[in-house]
């Protein structure tokens, strides 16, 4: 047992010593070699610099083409949301019509016509709407007459 | 941080004097963190990349060194950190659990030329690397830098108290390791 303790302990009061070897001449020549990696790693990095000016250049003209795009989706978008306000406003119209017929402005109605020329029938028009239409054909009042006058 | 060092920094922020500056740094500094990261990776061809990526991030980051740390701690610091990155690099590459990877090295360090120990420094060397990454750091530091407490907490960012426990186990496993050897 003490035998398997002085061999544990062995290591403790052995001479730290250095035990590795670097190859004969490594520290003299080991500065000349760093100093030739930091010069091509500076040459590198200045090619590097060069290349991503090109990358810069080309980056901008990628800004131009996206703000292009931008300005292009923009514009729709709004004539979009324009559009669907229209959609709202037909929706206030048909419930101007309904709540408040005594008072119908005929104005309003070609109003609303004229604006939503654009805008899909079948998509857009509610019930109301297709009353009111049947009720002026059906007491022969041209809507292209009463569009001309106002 | 002596004069002749805080000079050595001076004349690393002047452009026209900035090589020169290094490469007494270089010169000083060399060997010491040389034997630092070999005792780490072991190999002498791992030790000479890791040597050279750190003196090229000191080239690098110098100027941004604080002044009013020790200058050796902070390149003590980068060569652990370059040291550890790179056994953890390679330990990956192989697909190797540390423990796998330190026998790997365990069997090169048999076959290498440039290791001079006899039986029992070939046999310290073999239970080093079966310890865990921060024992295997903190005996190493302690036991043949002998650094102090201080030092090594600066350098692996951790306290006094956590360093003595690491070092009190990895004595005792690398004995356990002599015993049952």
């Amino acid at each position: 047992m003490k035998r398997k303790e002085n061999k544990s302990n062995d290591f403790l009061s052995y001479s730290k010593e250095n035990a590795f070897v670097a190859p004969e001449g490594y520290f003299e020549n080991f500065s000349d070699r760093l100093n030739e990696r930091i010069h091509n790693e500076q040459k590198s990095s200045g090619q590097k610099k060069t290349i991503s000016l090109k990358a810069f250049l080309n980056s901008k003209l990628a800004m131009a083409a996206s703000f292009l795009i931008f300005i292009t989706i923009s514009y729709f978008t709004v004539n979009i949301i324009f559009n669907l306000n229209n959609v709202d406003n037909s929706q206030y119209y048909a419930d101007l019509v309904d709540y408040e017929i005594a008072d119908f402005d005929l104005g309003l109605l070609v109003e609303y016509y004229l604006e939503d020329e654009y805008i899909d029938e079948d998509e857009y028009y509610s019930d109301k709407d297709a009353e009111i239409i049947d009720f002026l054909v059906a007491e022969d009042i041209d809507i292209e007459l009463i569009i001309e006058e106002f | 941080m002596d004069q002749s060092e805080q000079e050595l920094i001076r004349l690393f922020e002047i452009e026209e004097s900035r090589e020169r500056a290094f490469n007494i740094l270089v010169q000083k500094y060399q060997e010491r963190l040389y034997w630092h990261i070999r005792k780490i990776v072991i190999s002498h061809d791992d030790t000479d990349d890791v040597l050279q990526n750190t003196f090229v991030k000191i080239w690098n980051n110098l100027s941004s060194f604080r002044k009013d740390s020790q200058l050796y701690t902070w390149l003590y610091k980068i060569a652990t950190n370059e040291s550890l990155n790179f056994l953890r690099k390679r330990q990956k590459e192989r697909m190797l659990s540390w423990e796998e990877y330190g026998n790997s090295i365990s069997e090169t360090l048999l076959d290498d030329n440039q290791f001079n120990g006899d039986e029992i420094q070939k046999k310290l060397q073999k239970a080093i690397l079966t310890l865990p990454e921060k024992q295997r750091l903190v005996f190493n530091m302690k036991y043949f830098d002998e650094m102090k407490y201080d030092e090594m907490a600066t350098i692996l960012d951790t306290s006094v108290g956590a360093l003595k426990a690491s070092y009190h186990h990895a004595v005792k496993k690398i004995k356990t390791y002599f015993e049952e050897d």
